[in-house]
C-alpha cells in the first residue's frame, strides 16, 4: 500500500514538474539590500507583484558588508539576470562606482541597475542630474528633502533653534559628504553646526560606545538639536543613537521615519520606505516591461513626504510640537 | 388727457419699478454670493494654512503625505462642499475629495491669477468656487491654492425668495400707486379737462369762441386759463383766416380780384416758432404728482426689498461665524487628539492671531474651560456690541473621551458687520438713483410725446392758421377730440393748397401772379402743406442719456478685463496695455471730433446719431467677444469714433432746436443729461459685473445702445441739423496751435488744462479700478466710488460759473482752486490707499474738475477776445480742446507705464505733483495779475 501511495505521489510529482510550464521569459532581478528585506526592500516587491508582469525578485543580504558585493556583482552577471537593485550609497557606489568609472570593469555596465535610499546621488557622483543618471545602465530613485528645508523645519518647531549637532562616521562616504554639506550650509540659514566625527581616525565602522561619549559633548555645547545626517551605522544604532541624545535634552531629527515610529528620534520629515521601494520598482518595470533605457530614465522622486513627531519623546524632552504642526504633523504612537 | 396722464404715470413708475426689482434682485444675487464665497473661504483658508508649513519650507505640495486626508476635513465640516483640491501653482490637481481631474477649469485658474488678494472667488452656471492662495512670502510667486467648489443651489434659492418677495411688492405698489395717481390726476387735471372739453366742443359745434376766451376769466384763473382763452382765439382766428383765404381765393376764380390784406394780427403774438405754453403748464400740474409717486414708491419698493435682502443674508453672516467656531473648534480637537492635554498646547495663540488677520470680521477668538486656556485678539467693548451680535457666544464643545473639556468663544466684530449692512444700503442708494434718473428721462420723453404733444401741436397749428400761415398740416392718427380738430385743420390746409393749385393752373396770365402772391400770404404752395415739425430737446435726451450710461458702463472694470485678456504683444508692458484701450478711446474721439459738425451737416443728427450708434453697437458685441488685449483696444477705440460722433450730434440738435434765448440753458441741461448718463453707466456698470460677469455687461451696453439708436430713428425729426450753416467748417487747422505762443493760453492749457484731463483720464478712468481692484474691492464697489467723481461734478458744475461772480474772483483763480483741490485730494490715496482716500480723491477731483472745467472755456475766450491776435474763439477753443485730449492721452500712457514701473500709488502721487505743480506754474506764469481781472482784460 504504502509503494503504491509512494509511487502515485512520485507520479503526481513527476506530472507536477512537467505540467508546469517553463518560464523561461520570467524576467530576474538581483535585489542587493543592505539591511536584508526590510521596508524598501518589501515596496519593491508589492509594487513588482501588484503590477502582474511576470517578474521576481532574488534578494541578497549585504549584511552591512560591502566586501560582499563583488561575489554578488559575479553571481548578477554568471546568472545573466535582467536588472540589479541597490540600497543604499556603498551598496551603489560598489555596484556601479561613479560617473567616471563607466568603463572600469569591476563595476556593473551591461546590466540595468536601480539604486535607490541613496542620500545623495548627485553628491556622490552616483547619477548625473535629476533629469537622467549620466549612465546608459543605471537608474534610480531619491528621496530625501533638500538639507535647508529639515533645518527650516526644525526652526518651525522651536524657533529658538540657532544650533545643530551632527555625529558622522568617515568609513562612509555618504556620512562625510552629508558633514561637509551641512557645514557649508548651515551658516548660509543662520545656524551654527557643531559636527563631532564619532571615532576619528578609524577607517572602519566606529566602536558604538564613543556614541554617549560624543551625545554628552554635543550637550556640553549647548546643542538641543542634533541630525542624524546619513550614515548607515548610525541607522542601524537607532535606538543607541536617539535615546542617548534623549537622555542628554537633545532632540533628534532623522531623515528615517522609523526611527521616529519604532526608536526615540523626535521628529522626521520624510517619505516612507516602503513607498521609496515601490518608486524603483516602478523604474524596474519601466526597463524590464515597458523596454525604456535606463539612461533616458529622470531619478524618480519620492512623494508623499510627511511630518512624523513622536509624542512621548516631545513629552520627555518637554518640547511640546507648536499648534500649527499638529495640525499637519502625523503623531506617535497613535 | 386725464386718462393718457394717468397711463403714462403709471407706466413710467411700472418702468422705474421693473428696473428697479431687477437691480435690486441682482444686487441681492451678487452680496449672497460674495457672502457664499467668503463662508466657503473660511474652508478654504484653514485648509490651505494646513498645507503652508511644507509650502513655506519650499517643498512642493504634491509632497505632503496624505493630503487627500487634509482636503476632506474641509467637507467634514460643511457637507454641502461638493469637493475640496488642492492645486499646485500650475493648476494641476494634487489632492482633492472629489475624482481627481487632472487639472481646474481655466477660467476658475484666470480668476485665481488675477486676485490681487490671497482669498478669491469665482462663479459659474452651476458652481461657486471660492480659493485661497498660499505664498511664501508677501508678493512672492505662487507655492499652491486650495479651491473650494459649492453648489449654486442656495444661492438659487435665496435669489428666488428674493424674486418673489420683489415682484409681489412692485405689483402691490403699482397699483397702489397707480390708484393714487388716478385720484391725484383727476383732481388736478378735472378744470382743466373741462375747460379744454368745452373750448373744443364749443369749436366743433360752430359756437361762439369768443365767449370761452374772455379776457376776465383768464386774468381769473390764471395762467392755464389764459392759454385755453388764447387757443380759443387762435381757433377763431384760424377759422376767420381760413375764410379769408377762401373767399381771396375764390373771389380770382370768380373774376373777383381782392386787394390783398395783411396777415392777421396775432402772428407776431403765436409765431410758428414759439409754442404755447398749454403743454408746459399741464406737464407742470402732473409731473410734480408723477415725480412724488415715482420717488415714494422706488423707495417703498426699496426699503420693502431691502429689508428681505437683510433677513436673506443675515443667516449667512451667523453661518460664517458658525463655521469659523467649527474649524477652530476641529483645530483645538486635533491638537488634542496627538495625545496633550488642553493646556500643554503651544503656539495656538499665535496660530489664531494669524487667522484672524484674514477673518476681519473676527475680532477675538478663544478657548475656555470656564477660564479662558488660549486666547487671541481683542475683546470687543460690550458697549460696542449689540445684543443681536454674537458676541461672547458659547458654542463648539471641544471634546475628549466624549466629554466636553473646552469651547470656542468668538467675539464678531460689529462695526464690520454694520459696515456690511451700510455697504448693502448704499449700493441701493446708488440702484435707486440711477432708476430715478432712467425714469425721470422715460417720463420726459412719454409725457412730452403722448401727454400733451396733441395739444402743443394744436395750439401751435391754430396759431399758424390764425396768422394765416397754412403752410403745415399734422398727420393724423388718433381719433380723440384734440386729434379731430388737427385733422380738420390740416384737411382746411390741404384744401386751400389744392383749391389755389387749381385756380393758378386755370387762371389767365395777369391773374395767375396776384394768385400766387395770395397763396405766398397764406402759406400755399403747389405741392401742399408740410408736415408739422414739433421737436424739442426731450425727443432726444434718453437716446443720449441711455448711450452715455452705455458707453461708460465698463468703465469699473475695463482694466481689469483688459489685463485678464490674453496679450499677443508679449513686449508690452502689460500697465501700458492696459491703458490702450482708453488712449485708443480718447484719440478716437480726437480725431472723428473736427468732422462731426461736417457730417451732421450731410447726414442730419438723426442719419449721424443712427449711423454712429450702429459700429459703436458692433464695437460692443466685439468687446463681449474679445479674448485678445488688442481686440479690445480695437474695439474700444471704435466706441470712441461713436461716442464722439453722437454727443456732438446730439449737441448740434441741442443748438437746433433751441431759441437763441434758451440755448445756454439748454446746453446746460444737455451736460446734466450726458452727465446722467455716465455717472449712472458707472455706478451700474459694477454692479451687473459683479453678478453677469464683465464680458456680459458689453451686452447690456449694445442692448442699450441699439435701444438709443432706434429711439433716435423714431423720434429725431429727419432735417434737424442738415440745414445748419458751412462756418467754421474750413478752420485753418494750424492756426488754433499758433495761438500757443501766447503765455497765458501756453500756461492754461499746459498747466491747467491738459492736468485736469490727465486726473480724469489717467487717474478717474484707470487708476481708480486697478488700485481699487488691488485693495480687494469689487467691481461694485469701484462703480460706487467711482460715481462719487460724476455726482460732485453734477454737483459742483452748475456753480462753477456762478461762482466767479458770487465770490467776485477771477476765472483763473478759480481754475488755480480747482488744479489744488485736485491735486491735495490725491494725495491721501497716494500715500495711503483705501476705499475711504479714494472716495475723498473722487469727491476732491471731482469738485477741482468741475472748477477747471466750467471757467477754463471763458478764460480761454476771453484770452481770444482781448490777448490773442489773429485765430479768434474758434482756435483757441480748438487749441484747448485739442491740447487737453492729447495731453491726457500722453499722459495716460506715459502713467500707465510707471504704474507698471512704481506701482499705483506712485503714479497717483506723480497726478498729485504734476497737478499741483501745474497750478503752481500757472500762479508764477500769470504773477499778480491773475488775482485781479486785468489777466483777462488787458
Amino acid at each position: 500500500m504504502k509503494a503504491v501511495v509512494s509511487g502515485l505521489a512520485a507520479a503526481f510529482c513527476l506530472l507536477a514538474f512537467f505540467a508546469t510550464p517553463t518560464r523561461a521569459d520570467t524576467k530576474v532581478i538581483l535585489g542587493i539590500f543592505y539591511y536584508g528585506c526590510d521596508e524598501p526592500c518589501q515596496g519593491v516587491q508589492s509594487e513588482l507583484a501588484e503590477s502582474g508582469y511576470d517578474v521576481k525578485m532574488d534578494v541578497r543580504n549585504l549584511h552591512q558588508d560591502i566586501s560582499r558585493l563583488p561575489a554578488l556583482l559575479e553571481e548578477a552577471r554568471s546568472r545573466k539576470v535582467d536588472l540589479v537593485i541597490t540600497h543604499g550609497t556603498s551598496a551603489t557606489l560598489g555596484t556601479v562606482g561613479r560617473l567616471e568609472d563607466a568603463d572600469d570593469p569591476r563595476f556593473l555596465s551591461e546590466i540595468p541597475v536601480v539604486f535607490t535610499q541613496v542620500a545623495d546621488p548627485f553628491g556622490t557622483g552616483i547619477a548625473e542630474s535629476f533629469e537622467r543618471s549620466g549612465r546608459e545602465n543605471v537608474a534610480g530613485t531619491f528621496n530625501r528633502v533638500p538639507e535647508a528645508v529639515n533645518i527650516e523645519v526644525i526652526r518651525s518647531y522651536d524657533p529658538d533653534f540657532d544650533r545643530l549637532g551632527l555625529l558622522y562616521n568617515s568609513n562612509e562616504e555618504n556620512s562625510v559628504i552629508k558633514h561637509d554639506e551641512l557645514a557649508a550650509l548651515a551658516p548660509t540659514l543662520g545656524v551654527e553646526l557643531i559636527a563631532l566625527e564619532i571615532e576619528p581616525g578609524v577607517s572602519g565602522p566606529p566602536d558604538i560606545d564613543r556614541i554617549p561619549a560624543r551625545m554628552a559633548e554635543l550637550a556640553e555645547a549647548g546643542v538641543k538639536w542634533v541630525y542624524l545626517g546619513s550614515s548607515s551605522f548610525l541607522r542601524q544604532n537607532g535606538d543607541l543613537f536617539t535615546e542617548t541624545a534623549v537622555k542628554a535634552g537633545i532632540a533628534v531629527v532623522s531623515p528615517y521615519e522609523s526611527l521616529v515610529r519604532s526608536s526615540s528620534a523626535l521628529l522626521s520629515i520624510a517619505a516612507r520606505e516602503e513607498d521609496v521601494g515601490r518608486l524603483a520598482a516602478r523604474q524596474a518595470l519601466a526597463i524590464l516591461r515597458d523596454g525604456k533605457t535606463p539612461g533616458e530614465l529622470p531619478i524618480l522622486s519620492a512623494t508623499d513626504f510627511a511630518y512624523v513627531v513622536n509624542m512621548d519623546v516631545a513629552r520627555e524632552l518637554g518640547r511640546i510640537p507648536p499648534f500649527a504642526f499638529l495640525q499637519v504633523a502625523e503623531t506617535v504612537p497613535d | 388727457m386725464r386718462f393718457r396722464s394717468w397711463i403714462v404715470t403709471t407706466l413710467v413708475i411700472g418702468i422705474a419699478l421693473a428696473v428697479l426689482s431687477v437691480l435690486l434682485v441682482l444686487q441681492h444675487n451678487a452680496l449672497y454670493s460674495a457672502l457664499l464665497r467668503q463662508r466657503i473661504a473660511v474652508i478654504a483658508q484653514t485648509t490651505a494654512e494646513t498645507f503652508r508649513p511644507v509650502l513655506d519650507l519650499g517643498l512642493p505640495i504634491t509632497m505632503l503625505r496624505d493630503g487627500d486626508k487634509i482636503v476632506a476635513r474641509g467637507i467634514a465640516i460643511d457637507p454641502e462642499i461638493v469637493a475640496v483640491h488642492a492645486i499646485n501653482p500650475t493648476g494641476i490637481v494634487a489632492y482633492t475629495t472629489g475624482t481627481k481631474p487632472l487639472q481646474l477649469s481655466q477660467e476658475v485658474l484666470t480668476a485665481m491669477r488675477l486676485a490681487d488678494r490671497d482669498a478669491w472667488g469665482h462663479e459659474t452656471a452651476d458652481m461657486i468656487y471660492s480659493g485661497f492662495s498660499i505664498h511664501r512670502e508677501t508678493g512672492g510667486p505662487l507655492s499652491g491654492a486650495v479651491v473650494v467648489e459649492y453648489p449654486h443651489g442656495p444661492l438659487e434659492t435665496a435669489s428666488q425668495n428674493i424674486v418673489r418677495v420683489t415682484l409681489h411688492s412692485a405689483i402691490l405698489i403699482l397699483i397702489g400707486t397707480s390708484v393714487l395717481a388716478y385720484i391725484l390726476i383727476y383732481l388736478v387735471l378735472d378744470r382743466p379737462q373741462r375747460r379744454l372739453a368745452a373750448l373744443l366742443r364749443a369749436y366743433r359745434q360752430g359756437q361762439a369762441l369768443e365767449a370761452t376766451a374772455s379776457p376776465d376769466r383768464s386774468q381769473k384763473h390764471g395762467g392755464l386759463d389764459a392759454e385755453l382763452s388764447q387757443l380759443a382765439r387762435s381757433l377763431h382766428d384760424a377759422d376767420e383766416a381760413y375764410g379769408k383765404a377762401q373767399r381771396a381765393i375764390g373771389a380770382f376764380a370768380e373774376g373777383q380780384p381782392v386787394s390783398p390784406t395783411h396777415r392777421h394780427g396775432h402772428s407776431e403774438e403765436a409765431a410758428p416758432g414759439q409754442p404755447g405754453r398749454l403743454k408746459a403748464l399741464i406737464l407742470a400740474r402732473v409731473l410734480p404728482i408723477t415725480i412724488v409717486l415715482l420717488v415714494a414708491s422706488a423707495l417703498m419698493l426699496g426699503t420693502v426689498v431691502m429689508r428681505a435682502v437683510t433677513r436673506s443674508i443675515e443667516p449667512e453672516l451667523a453661518a460664517r461665524t458658525d463655521l469659523i467656531g467649527t474649524v477652530v473648534s476641529e483645530n483645538v480637537q486635533r491638537a488634542l487628539e496627538s495625545g496633550i492635554a488642553l493646556d500643554e498646547i503651544v503656539g495656538a495663540d499665535r496660530y489664531f492671531g494669524d487667522m484672524l488677520e484674514r477673518l476681519p470680521e473676527v475680532a477675538y477668538i478663544a478657548i475656555a474651560t470656564g477660564r479662558i486656556v488660549i486666547e487671541a485678539g481683542e475683546r470687543i467693548d460690550p458697549y460696542l456690541a449689540p445684543p443681536r451680535e454674537r458676541r461672547g457666544v458659547r458654542s463648539h464643545p471641544i471634546l475628549r473621551d466624549e466629554e466636553e473639556v473646552a469651547y470656542v468663544v468668538i467675539d464678531i466684530d460689529p462695526r464690520l458687520i454694520a459696515q456690511r449692512f451700510r455697504d448693502v444700503f448704499l449700493d441701493a442708494a446708488v440702484i435707486l438713483l440711477v432708476t430715478i434718473l432712467l425714469a425721470w428721462e422715460a417720463m420726459l420723453l412719454l409725457t412730452g410725446r403722448t401727454l400733451t404733444g396733441g395739444l402743443a401741436r394744436l395750439q401751435r397749428l391754430s396759431a399758424m392758421q390764425a396768422a394765416c400761415d397754412f403752410s403745415k398740416r399734422v398727420a393724423g392718427n388718433g381719433k380723440d377730440s384734440i386729434q379731430a380738430i388737427l385733422s380738420n385743420m390740416s384737411e382746411r390746409a390741404e384744401a386751400l393748397h389744392e383749391s389755389c393749385a387749381r385756380a393758378i393752373e386755370t387762371a389767365a396770365a395777369p391773374s395767375r401772379h396776384a394768385l400766387e402772391q395770395i397763396g405766398t400770404r397764406f402759406g400755399l404752395s403747389p405741392g401742399g402743406p408740410k408736415l408739422l415739425e414739433t421737436s424739442s430737446f426731450s425727443d432726444i435726451r434718453l437716446a443720449l442719456f441711455l448711450f452715455a450710461a452705455a458707453d461708460e458702463l465698463p468703465l469699473a472694470f475695463l482694466p481689469i478685463y483688459t489685463r485678464s485678456a490674453d496679450n499677443i504683444w508679449p513686449w508690452l508692458d502689460q500697465s501700458v496695455l492696459i491703458s490702450l484701450p482708453l488712449a485708443g478711446y480718447l484719440l478716437a474721439i480726437v480725431l472723428m471730433s473736427p468732422y462731426a459738425r461736417v457730417l451732421v451737416e450731410r447726414f442730419g443728427v438723426r442719419g449721424l446719431f443712427f449711423a454712429a450708434a450702429l459700429p459703436t453697437l458692433a464695437a460692443h458685441i466685439g468687446l463681449f467677444a474679445a479674448s485678445t488685449a488688442q481686440e479690445i483696444i480695437l474695439w474700444r477705440a471704435v466706441t470712441g469714433f461713436g461716442y464722439a460722433l453722437v454727443t456732438l450730434a446730439a449737441q448740434d440738435y441741442v443748438l437746433s432746436v433751441a431759441t437763441r434765448a434758451d440755448r445756454d440753458r439748454m446746453l446746460g441741461i444737455f451736460s446734466l443729461v450726458l452727465f446722467g448718463g455716465v455717472f449712472s453707466g458707472v455706478a451700474l456698470g459694477g454692479v451687473l459685473a459683479d453678478r453677469l460677469g464683465p464680458s456680459n455687461v458689453f451686452l447690456v451696453s449694445a442692448t442699450l445702445i441699439a435701444v438709443s439708436a432706434l429711439l433716435s430713428r423714431w423720434l429725431i425729426a429727419p432735417g434737424i441739423g442738415k440745414t445748419h450753416s458751412q462756418q467754421e467748417t474750413a478752420t485753418d487747422r494750424t492756426s488754433k496751435w499758433r495761438v500757443l505762443a501766447d503765455a497765458r493760453l501756453f500756461a492754461l492749457i499746459f498747466c491747467i488744462a491738459i492736468p485736469g484731463a490727465v486726473v480724469l483720464q489717467a487717474f478717474v478712468s484707470y487708476l481708480v479700478a486697478l488700485t481699487l481692484n488691488a485693495n480687494g474691492a469689487s467691481a461694485a464697489e469701484i462703480g460706487r466710488i467711482l460715481m462719487l467723481y460724476f455726482i460732485t461734478v453734477m454737483a459742483i458744475s452748475p456753480l462753477a460759473g456762478r461762482l466767479e461772480e458770487l465770490l467776485r474772483l477771477p476765472g483763473a483763480v478759480l481754475c488755480l482752486a480747482g488744479a489744488a483741490f485736485a491735486g491735495l485730494a490725491l494725495l491721501p490715496v497716494a500715500m495711503a490707499p483705501s476705499q475711504l482716500t479714494m472716495a475723498v480723491a473722487m469727491i476732491g477731483t471731482g469738485a477741482g474738475g468741475a472748477l477747471v472745467r466750467g471757467t477754463q472755456v471763458s478764460l480761454a475766450l476771453s484770452l481770444s477776445e482781448s490777448n490773442v491776435a489773429g485765430p479768434g474763439p474758434t482756435a483757441v477753443l480748438g487749441a484747448l480742446r485739442t491740447g487737453e485730449r492729447l495731453g491726457s492721452i500722453v499722459g495716460l500712457v506715459f502713467l500707465a507705464w510707471l504704474s507698471g514701473v512704481s506701482g499705483y500709488t506712485a503714479a497717483t502721487l506723480a497726478i498729485a505733483v504734476w497737478t499741483l505743480a501745474g497750478g503752481a506754474l500757472f500762479a508764477i506764469m500769470g504773477g499778480k495779475e491773475f488775482l485781479t481781472k486785468r489777466w483777462t482784460s488787458q
